[in-house]
């Protein structure tokens, strides 16, 4: 009769290695462009392809976009009539973006003259995506007044990952028992370093301020 | 609904150790608090994964692993086990925070089965 034994095998690996690694080189891809990526994640509807129509209205051709989406190429079209270079990815049924899903359209987007920004919106979603490097030089979360002022400490990954806090929508503040102090508080307490945009891409609200700020981080990495 | 593919992901890395997939009998990792994991639903998938990709049925063992915080009103230490923990000493929410991002496989369990001489 046979019997079973058991060989324990060590492993003690970080269980996304794979995917880190491609982020790196899509991370020297970038510098080697001299684009500065920013990983943009929220919920769906929040707002991020609005937000990237008017950031491309502003920047022109200083900014491009990949675009993650379960399903469909609308919104590459949307960025695309508002004039944005966008490609999208269609990760055909992933919650998420991983590096792979970047790494294959980098050339695409970056295209023979690379943009200073590269948006990479994720898929709509606050807790996935968080888990998976993109190659992105930050992270940007949005969150838009709608969806309540209690989510930073359920979605916790991401706000403490994200170098950036963007409260979208927030023209309807007057209409809503939205505390923003206890969101900016909350995500402190998460990331210190956190710094929070208020803006709403209806009225135009806040936008000068977060356009000079990535302009700012792209103009930082070209002298580094 | 990530875990799947992150259960898919650490049975890449077995795949990768043992030169292919193996019945495997369990499994070990570490979950940070901050990972954006969880734990529940990540012990739910790995089985599920692990069947699909020719690896068995393993039971997946889950160590959760808190976040290291550092109250900023009152300077006590203590282990953020959920984002909702307060400071033990005096209450405040205000703290720094470090670690609790482990996303880990620790280790697996093989299923060998010795070969024995042929009784007829």
């Amino acid at each position: 009769m046979s019997r079973t034994s058991r060989d324990q095998v060590s492993i003690d690996q970080p269980v996304l290695s794979k995917n880190d690694r491609i982020a790196a080189e899509v991370r020297k891809r970038l510098d080697a462009a001299g684009a500065y990526a920013v990983n943009l994640i929220s919920s769906p509807g929040s707002g991020k392809t609005t937000l990237l129509e008017v950031l491309g209205r502003r920047l022109g051709d200083r900014l491009a976009v990949v675009v993650g989406d379960v399903q469909t190429r609308r919104d590459a079209e949307r960025l695309s009539e508002a004039g944005v270079r966008a490609v999208q990815v269609e990760t055909g049924g992933a919650c998420h973006l991983s590096a792979k899903n970047v790494a294959d359209v980098l050339d695409e987007v970056l295209g023979d003259r690379p943009p200073e920004l590269l948006m990479i919106e994720n898929v709509g979603n606050l807790v996935c995506p968080a888990s998976f490097k993109l190659g992105a030089h930050m992270k940007a979360a949005m969150l838009s007044l709608p969806e309540g002022d209690d989510k930073v400490l359920k979605y916790p990954s991401i706000f403490r990952q994200s170098r950036v806090l963007v409260l979208s929508k927030i023209d309807l503040l007057p209409h809503m028992d939205f505390n923003v102090d206890r969101v900016v508080r909350e995500c402190a307490s998460l990331n210190e370093g956190c710094q929070t945009f208020c803006v709403s891409a209806r009225t135009g609200e806040g936008m000068d301020a977060l356009c000079a700020f990535l302009l700012e981080r792209c103009a930082e990495r070209a002298t580094a | 609904m990530h875990e799947l593919s992150v259960a898919e992901s650490m049975l890449d890395l077995v795949a990768d150790r043992l030169g292919g997939p193996r019945p495997l009998v369990a499994a070990t990792a570490r979950v940070g608090v901050l990972s954006g994991v969880d734990p529940q639903a990540l012990e739910f998938a790995f089985p599920e994964a692990a069947e699909a990709l020719g690896f068995g049925r393993p039971a997946l063992e889950i160590r959760t692993v808190p976040a290291r915080a550092v109250c900023r009103a009152c300077a006590a230490a203590y282990a953020m086990h959920d984002a909702f923990a307060v400071c033990p000493q005096c209450g405040a929410l205000e703290r720094t925070l470090e670690g609790g991002d482990d996303l880990c496989l620790e280790s697996v369990e093989v299923e060998e089965i010795p070969h024995e001489p042929h009784v007829p």
